[in-house]
């Protein structure tokens, strides 16, 4: 089994980056505004779903989907946010009321998956070509070598927004203190309106590269999303971007080697009991700096 | 002025408590049948949910059974003939829910029996409130031998093969072309488990060595160490006991990493899921009950071949018929036997006369035979081999129209 | 100086007291109770008039889910998204219990309510966390349960197949005990509401430190409510088992569990004590009527009916009345 170790850990690095995509999007949602959503899955798995279309109906090559997906989302990000944003925001728990809200929100929206594309499990059939690719001795598939990359492109991209411009400076200010900054005359609804489209955007291309790696999925695969993005970011420490990357990382890791050594219904429970330890000595998460207060 | 205050308020609350109370009985009640006029009967279907798929497979064949048998002015019931009134309630795949829907069926409703709901871990549910109130259930999709182990006394199996006979006939296959190691990939669900605890059993019977059993959780997506595991195991027939999303996500793993094994058995191989794959669900060993191939004797119903036409025609463009399908088309089949066999429609009477017809009845995929505790003793599976231009049936062999394609393809060879 | 210290803990304590009860005037207690004791004769009386117990008995079975994680979610301010943990252990505790060891009903029960405290005892150390970081924990633990319940040997606690009880035929047993842990939990929910104990709570929940300090002892009170709540759960799992006679790892440690218990509770108001009654009550009849209705769109339906609901009263139903007419605080608590 030892011959399988290099292959495993570069496969966890892969889906580490994966996993920590999936993570990122919710924490800026999460971080910012306290909003929890708990449809981020389900957006995930729409992403999913307009990749299958775009493939199977009118044979485009998944990449074309990442701009297709990333509109369609963020504009039912705006909308919601519309809707519903600011209500959240203000009430007196926005945790809870961002809970229940998002239910309902994921329950209609894999009720309206259900509804256009049925129940029956989807595949996306593009491949591409060759199938995989080989070197040292590894064997790397040719679509997770796409999806790690294409999230590897993003991130930069997504953290020089959050590090660099004034909107993403904002954003980390409001992860830390939202009041500071409206003191100091920031728009938040403005800003949040944008964070919370872009997040819906980047959960759908998310789903895009799932679709990838995964090829598989049915409209109630979303809730399996939604842990595993929260485990993340908890695993990261909330609000951290790079956090949230590693906790990913280190997510996939336990996952991938417990499954080696010791079975694969082992794995997830080594993920979720890594998580629940580090959790335990470090309760900001890994690279948290705020302990967040119920 | 308080107190009228909570006069009125506590009034409405009564209402509003009497209106919650009063609402979901009043919405199904509906009059009992005074004399029978039609036979009724009940059954669930999962519109969402892990079983909702295969549920509703079934329940495409279930309705052509039923527009057949009313057709003909329905079944023959002390010489006179009854229509068949089905009532489908919806159970989402919810075992909570499923007591509730069968309460609702014999209480509100008033049926005189019913069909069991998708799955065996649904049918023991409804099991649990049929048998209380002594009412007859076919069960169409209950394939666990437990069901039937626990002293119910008013169910049959007249649909599917139970597991404990599924596994024999693909390992007899591979001890046949010379295969010696079986691997399981099953998910931690009952039908999935114990199906994989049987291959391993019919496995050890026959003298062979059993590779690698993993047991994977729900909701978990990547297999490619399980497979790579397997192989490096010298894995010569590798069983996937789960879902077909999963055994979709793990044919691509296998695929993209270059895993290969001589054979693959899955339940799900003609699922119109797994044939979508085209050039990658090739030399998938699957299980099947009917194939317009085989011919049985049919006494009831229409045969394979006969039921296939007519799904085709019932349903032009539709989904592809499946095991389901089949499988819901035996057990109805069965039951209008049981119905026209019975001296009344009391669970005693139904149960005796599906004893009676135990050994007598030959349906689209074999003669029915039950047991006194009603599960099925009698359908026999196909093992079918998907190929380029259809399948082969490759088991059993005196059933068989081609041998074996073993080893399969390769990935290579297919590229 | 401890005496004198007493003292105003003491006097504390009285105030306390006074302050709730003047809210709630003796009268609109007395309603209440009487209102309980109606409802509760006419849950006794459903055997007799009615042939359909399921329904009456899983929605006994969410009010009392409801109160519980009302206890925790309402009274303390955590989200234990992992709830069902409890409720679980119960399930398993009561069915291995009767089926496997031939334990009596009654006493089955009682092992099923030690087991979540057993349980709750063990979790108790996340009570350090807060916010997301105890839902998420909380979550992955009931997973984790969920998982290793079902790696548990097949003549331990019968793996992923989970356990049939044979030995328990006849269903009303089952329901009578959950129409008296419903009605215990209740009355737990008001003995709190109505005792300084509830207010402590209260400020806990506002804000620890400044509870700590005025002399509240923050960790114990929190935790004997999250032990509360916990046995609450876990028994009514373990009666939930003999009831439905049929359980396996993923029915009775589903995730669903957790959520509809939250969601009931906080659309009918938490931290409330009527609110989680009203909510499961309303919840459960219009899942009821949506359900058998709309058949393609009730899921879609039941989502919209949630987020409309908490956009419209974000306190939930009793929660914002009382926002809107405070005049009714008298009468609703």
């Amino acid at each position: 089994m030892a011959t399988l170790v290099p292959n495993i850990i570069l496969n966890a690095a892969i889906l580490g980056v994966i996993y920590g995509f999936l993570g990122l999007s919710l924490t800026i949602v999460y971080g910012g505004m306290r909003i929890a959503n708990l449809a981020h899955g389900d957006i995930v798995v729409a992403g999913s779903f307009i990749t299958y279309a775009l493939t199977a109906k009118f044979g485009y090559s998944p990449i074309a989907a990442l701009p297709v997906a990333f509109t369609y989302l963020s504009v039912l990000g705006y909308g919601l946010y519309r809707i519903a944003g600011k209500r959240l925001q203000n009430s007196r728990e926005p945790e809870l009321a961002s809970f229940l809200f998002f239910y309902g929100v994921s329950l209609m929206i894999s009720a309206s998956l259900l509804f256009v594309f049925d129940a029956d499990a989807r595949a996306i059939s593009f491949q591409f070509r060759p199938l995989s690719f080989q070197f040292l001795g590894l064997r790397v598939p040719h679509a997770r070598l796409v999806a790690a990359g294409v999230a590897l492109a993003l991130v930069p991209v997504i953290f020089w927004a959050l590090y660099q411009t004034i909107y993403g400076k904002a954003l980390r200010g409001a992860i830390m203190n939202r009041d500071a900054l409206r003191i100091v005359g920031i728009d938040i609804d403005r800003l949040s309106l944008f964070a919370f489209s872009i997040s819906f955007g980047l959960a759908g291309m998310t789903g895009v590269l799932i679709a990838l790696v995964f090829p598989a999925f049915s409209p109630f695969s979303g809730m399996d999303y939604t842990i595993l993005g929260f485990v993340v970011i908890v695993l990261g420490g909330l609000g951290s971007p790079l956090g949230a990357l590693a906790g990913g990382m280190v997510f996939a890791l336990t996952e991938q080697l417990t499954t080696l050594y010791l079975g694969q219904s082992t794995g997830l429970i080594a993920g979720f009991l890594v998580l629940v330890a580090v959790i335990v000595v470090r309760p900001a998460g890994l690279m948290g700096q705020v302990e967040w207060r119920a | 002025m308080k107190r009228r205050q909570f006069l009125t308020l506590s009034g409405r609350a009564g209402l509003l408590a009497a209106a919650a109370n009063a609402a979901p009985a009043l919405l199904t009640r509906r009059a009992a049948a005074q004399t029978r006029s039609s036979i009724r009967i009940g059954m669930s279907i999962s519109s969402t949910g892990p079983f909702a798929h295969d549920a509703q497979s079934g329940s495409r064949a279930i309705k052509m059974w039923l527009d057949d048998a009313n057709r003909q002015g329905g079944l023959l019931h002390r010489g006179r003939r009854l229509p068949i009134e089905l009532l489908i309630r919806d159970d989402r795949s919810d075992k909570q829910l499923v007591p509730r829907v069968y309460e609702s069926l014999i209480n509100d409703d008033k049926i005189d029996l019913v069909l069991g709901p998708y799955g065996s871990t649904l049918t023991a549910a409804a099991a649990a409130v049929t048998e209380r109130y002594d009412v007859f259930m076919m069960g169409w999709a209950v394939a666990a031998d437990t069901v039937f182990q626990q002293g119910y006394r008013f169910i049959v199996n007249g649909g599917t093969t139970p597991i404990s006979r599924v596994p024999d006939v693909p390992v007899q296959v591979l001890k046949d072309v010379g295969g010696r190691v079986v691997s399981t990939i099953a998910v931690d669900e009952p039908y999935s488990e114990a199906l994989a605890g049987l291959i391993k059993i019919a496995a050890e019977k026959r003298g062979l060595r059993i590779g690698t059993m993993e047991k994977y959780q729900r909701g978990a997506r990547d297999f490619t160490i399980s497979l790579q595991k397997a192989a490096a195991a010298g894995t010569d027939l590798l069983c996937i006991t789960s879902y077909d999303s999963d055994m979709i996500a793990m044919l691509r793993q296998m695929k993209e990493n270059d895993i290969n094994f001589p054979a693959i058995f899955s339940g799900f191989s003609q699922n119109s899921s797994i044939l979508a794959l085209g050039a990658d669900a090739i030399g998938l060993w699957g299980q099947f009950n009917i194939d317009p191939r085989v011919h049985y004797p049919v006494t009831r119903g229409a045969d394979a071949a006969g039921f296939l036409k007519a799904y085709r025609a019932t349903y032009p463009g539709g989904p592809d018929p499946d095991i389901n399908t089949a499988v819901a088309y035996a057990g109805t089949t069965v039951l209008g036997a049981v119905i026209e066999q019975a001296a009344d429609l009391s669970a005693a009477a139904l149960k005796r006369a599906a004893l009676d017809l135990s050994g007598k009845l030959t349906v689209l995929s074999g003669t029915y035979a039950i047991d006194e505790t009603g599960q099925q003793t009698g359908f026999n599976i196909l093992v079918l081999q998907n190929t380029a231009d259809g399948r082969d049936v490759i088991a059993p062999a005196s059933v068989a129209t081609a041998k074996p394609r073993y080893p399969m393809p390769t990935w290579a060879e297919r590229a | 100086m401890t005496e004198l210290s007493q003292a105003t803990a003491q006097n504390t304590r009285k105030d306390a007291y006074q302050s709730a009860s003047s809210r709630l005037t003796r009268s609109s207690l007395l309603i209440w109770n009487a209102t309980l004791a109606v409802m509760f004769a006419v849950a006794a009386a459903i055997p007799w008039a009615s042939n359909g117990l399921s329904f009456w008995f899983y929605l006994l079975q969410w009010v009392t889910l409801a109160t519980a994680v009302n206890l925790v979610a309402g009274l303390v301010g955590y989200l234990p998204f992992g709830f069902v943990a409890f409720f679980g252990i119960g399930s398993y505790a009561a069915a291995v219990l009767t089926q496997f060891h031939g334990v009596l009903a009654g006493w089955s029960i009682c092992g099923a309510a030690m087991a979540g405290t057993v349980l709750a005892l063990l979790f108790a150390p996340t009570m350090r966390l807060s916010g997301v970081f105890f839902s998420i924990v909380s979550l992955s633990l009931s997973i984790v349960l969920k998982s290793l319940v079902s790696i548990l040997p097949e003549h331990v606690a019968g793996g992923s197949s989970g356990v049939t009880i044979t030995a328990i035929k006849d269903p009303s047993l089952a329901y009578y005990l959950m129409v008296a842990l419903c009605l215990v939990s209740l009355s737990i929910a008001t003995l709190i509401a109505v005792t300084p104990y509830g207010l402590r709570l209260k400020a806990i929940r506002d804000d620890a430190g400044a509870a700590a300090m005025i002399g509240i002892d923050v960790t114990r009170l929190r935790l004997s409510v999250w032990l509360l709540s916990a046995t609450i759960a876990s028994t009514c799992g373990g009666i939930e088992a003999l009831y439905s006679s049929v359980i396996d790892p993923s029915a009775s440690f589903n995730m669903l569990i957790s959520a509809k218990a939250i969601i009931y509770a906080a659309l009918g108001g938490l931290g409330t004590v009527m609110g989680p009654l009203l909510g499961a009550l309303l919840m459960s009849v219009v899942d009821e009527l949506i359900w058998a209705r709309f058949p393609v769109a009730n899921l879609f339906i039941l989502g919209a009916l949630i987020s409309l609901t908490v956009l419209a009263m974000p306190k939930g139903l009793i929660g914002s009345l009382l926002d809107r007419h405070p005049r009714f605080r008298r009468w609703l608590f």
